[in-house]
């Protein structure tokens, strides 16, 4: 029996395996490489450096999981605004997918729409937009997204700013009216944001209609508890931080406390929990420290409040997200963890 | 207190996979030919000191230690020197090996009479007992106790790690529950030959039944403590272990020993004991043998020397294993035969069939911050492995490339596949090599 084991390893890897052991033995008694040194498939042993286990959650599975963890918000905004709020997801969808398969074929990589990254960029814009925007406004949307935002910085991995988020200032800075123009609910009629009436009376009149969703806004800026329950289901998987929701929750609420406005219409509304859950929380664009993480969430608070408050925009989040994206390369630098400050 | 413990809490959660933490130890029984690598500790090379034909007994000398960071290796079994020559080593070296056969008489030497109470013998007593029996830290890492023995600085406190952080095996805790007395006698002995004032036996919050034992056990003698651990990963590391349990911080490139602390595996006390108390070196070890191949996963002790095809036959196997790790799945090693012996250090052996695999799909990494979260001595895997995988080592050695315990965590955390330990490993064996040769020259 221990022969036949030791057949399967071939005199090639014995072989292979004296040379790198050899060279090995050099500096230290053991053989370093990132390369599987005996591969015949299937019949050899393999011989790899550890680890020799992995996680489950792969860049995929997060994406999925959050497309997923969107979908209960995504549907209170279909049923509470009908089909047009369904052309706009869907408009926006399908444009940042073609401009991602687009922009894969230009630059001449793989294409990888599979791994989901464009249709969840999709998605969160159309949550950002409002549900009477002309679908071909939101298709353009998204392309400026995936292409400016994301594949002219790179790529995967290597922009710098939200790519959703992109859009949606493009948007909103060549579309100013039909941007601003926010539906009620079973209503085509548009009418003033909850935050527009937060702006004037520092509170909201109902706050449970700001809970339950049935107030006028964006798609995903509706339901708070949707959102709630989405990030939920994200915190337990893993696939968030929970300091950046954190962090901005309590920035908004320290900000909105201090100025004497009421902290919970705050944080209920203007798109602040899609922000604090769905989009300052991107893998890409938020800082990779734990610290970092705090002071990126917390000035996003912050400064929502502050746009909020002080500025004419009321809709603060995205800028304020937009700005600490901006960030957050200083914030790495300035907050790195113990073993590894500079020496 | 619960919350601070959580607010500093280090690595990971991972999957502890332990389906073996019931079976009590089996003894193998040893083969007809038997090999010791004369390199089972980090140090130089023992020396041989029989020949080809020599007759050799159960416990006798087959190569002296050399030099102050050395250990002995001694026979297993009775019988004859057949060869020695160059053997493949687990390490993946081609080691001198002396090659025993297995005569199955089981014939002892004449072993150093054994105390009833460590305390009877002097410190120096016990730290030559414990060089003259080869041991070596049986976690893993191989380095040889008695060096810890005669520390440089003053030791006040003991830590055995009783940890076993490491997914899937189950030796050390079947070592606290079945060897009881023998950790208890080791215990004692560090305590005296160290003359520390505090002994903490760690271990880690999946294992309540060890936890409950010691605790009653020490209120009765007393003379240690216990400490419950997180059960995350890896805080059965020097680097995590010491910091947690007695709140001193280490420095870089210092060890336990710089804050007063020494830190000895369960297995390696309970080989202590067995020196002390009956002048038996180390020549048997605890281990667990699991992965998916296997029939009939179980603990067991098996004589050093013995191949590991022989210690797979006694339990059986299901399928072709197409992967042969010795010690867990997080830290272990691949090797490159079934032919290469268990050595001292061995604490587990999994077959791993395809499907138990993981091959890397690396994609860009996606800046999620896992790996920097993850990292147990506070790196950052994600650039290190940029730096290390593009040569340039001088500026990972700047970002404390040499810190990293290799410990795992970053490539199995990291969603975009990307093999982050494997390259900083890499890197850190750099920037080492280059400041030997530096000292050299
Ligand atoms: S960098 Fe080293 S110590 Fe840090 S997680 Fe990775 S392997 Fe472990
Ligand atoms: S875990 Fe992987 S993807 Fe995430 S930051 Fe680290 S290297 Fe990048």
């Amino acid at each position: 029996m221990a022969r036949w084991i030791a057949r399967l390893v071939s005199d090639r890897t014995a072989q292979n395996h004296a040379t790198v052991a050899a060279q090995a033995q050099e500096h230290e008694p053991e053989y370093e490489t990132t390369q599987v040194i005996e591969t015949d498939p299937g019949a050899a042993l393999l011989v790899t450096p550890g680890p020799h286990i992995h996680d489950t959650l792969t860049a995929q599975g997060a994406m999925l999981s959050v497309i997923a963890a969107l979908l209960p918000a995504t549907g209170v905004a279909i049923y509470l605004f009908g089909l047009p709020a369904l052309w706009v997801v869907v408009a926006s969808i399908a444009g940042a997918m073609a401009t991602e398969a687009l922009c894969q074929w230009a630059r001449k990589r793989p294409i990888t729409l599979w791994d989901g990254s464009a249709a969840l960029t999709g998605l969160l814009l159309a949550l950002t937009l409002p549900p009477t925007l002309p679908p071909w406004m939101a298709v353009l949307g998204a392309a400026v997204a995936i292409g400016v935002g994301k594949h002219a910085f790179g790529g995967l991995g290597a922009n710098p700013f939200n790519p959703a988020l992109v859009g949606r200032a493009f948007l909103g800075a060549s579309f100013a009216a039909p941007m601003s123009a926010f539906a009620l609910p079973f209503d085509t009629v548009t009418g003033a944001t909850p935050l527009a009436e937060i702006a004037a009376t520092g509170t909201y009149s109902d706050l449970w209609a700001l809970f339950a969703g049935t107030t006028g806004g964006s798609l995903g800026e509706t339901s708070a508890v949707a959102l709630l329950a989405g990030g939920a289901a994200l915190l337990w998987r893993g696939v968030i931080d929970w300091r950046i929701p954190a962090g901005i929750g309590i920035g908004t609420a320290a900000v909105a406390w201090i100025a004497g406005v009421d902290p919970v219409a705050h944080l209920l509304s203007g798109g602040l929990l899609l922000g604090a859950i769905f989009m300052a929380t991107d893998w890409v664009t938020s800082p990779i420290t734990r610290k970092g993480k705090w002071i990126y969430a917390l000035s996003i608070g912050v400064l929502t409040m502050v746009i909020r408050l002080w500025a004419a925009a009321p809709e603060g989040v995205s800028f304020a997200i937009l700005v600490m994206n901006g960030a957050t390369p200083l914030i790495n630098a300035l907050t790195r963890p113990k073993g590894s400050r500079k020496r | 207190m619960r919350l601070t413990r959580w607010w500093s809490r280090k690595g990971a959660k991972i999957a502890h996979a332990k389906e073996t933490s019931n079976l009590a130890f089996e003894p193998l029984a040893p083969p007809a030919l038997l090999y010791f690598p004369v390199q089972q500790h980090q140090g130089a090379p023992a020396v041989p000191v029989v020949k080809k034909g020599d007759e050799v007994r159960v416990g006798q000398l087959l190569a002296r230690a050399d030099g102050p960071v050395s250990a002995n290796v001694h026979s297993s079994v009775s019988g004859k020197v057949k060869r020695i020559e160059p053997v493949l080593h687990p390490w993946g070296i081609w080691s001198t090996t002396i090659v025993v056969e297995n005569d199955g008489e089981n014939r002892m030497a004449e072993l150093p009479p054994g105390v009833k109470d460590p305390t009877e013998l002097s410190p120096e007593e016990i730290q030559r007992r414990v060089e003259e029996a080869g041991i070596v830290g049986m976690g893993g890492a191989m380095f040889p106790a008695a060096v810890k023995l005669k520390p440089k600085a003053r030791v006040d406190t003991v830590i055995v790690n009783g940890a076993e952080c490491e997914p899937v095996l189950t030796c050390d805790h079947r070592t606290m529950l079945e060897r009881t007395d023998a950790l208890l006698y080791g215990m004692k002995a560090l305590r005296h030959a160290l003359g520390a004032e505090r002994v903490v036996l760690a271990i880690e919050e999946n294992k309540p039944d060890a936890i409950r034992l010691y605790r009653e056990l020490s209120k009765v003698y007393g003379y240690f403590e216990v400490y419950s651990l997180p059960a995350r990963y890896p805080y059965g590391a020097e680097r995590v272990l010491v910091p947690e349990v007695t709140g001193r911080a280490l420095s870089p490139g210092k060890y336990p020993d710089s804050v007063g602390v020494v830190v000895h595996n369960v297995a390696t006390v309970a080989a202590i004991a067995d020196t002390l108390r009956e002048g038996l070196p180390l020549i048997r070890r605890p281990l667990t043998v699991a992965g998916g191949a296997v029939k009939r996963p179980a603990n067991m002790v098996v004589p050093v020397g013995t191949p590991i095809a022989h210690v797979l036959e006694a339990v059986g196997l299901k399928e072709r294993p197409r992967e042969l790790v010795m010690g867990g799945p997080m830290m272990g090693i691949t090797v490159a035969s079934d032919e290469v012996p268990v050595i001292k250090g061995t604490s587990g052996i999994l077959a791993r069939t395809e499907a138990e695999l993981h091959h890397f799909r690396e994609s860009a990494c996606l800046r999620c911050g896992r790996c920097v979260d993850t990292c147990p001595v506070g790196l950052m895997p994600t650039q290190l492995a940029r730096l290390s995988a593009r040569g340039r080592f001088d500026e990972a050695d700047r970002l404390g490339v040499t810190e990293c315990i290799e410990c795992g965590l970053c490539s199995y955390r990291c969603p975009a596949d990307l093999p982050l330990t494997q390259l900083i490993r890499m890197g850190k064996r750099e920037v080492l090599k280059k400041a030997r040769v530096k000292r050299g020259a």
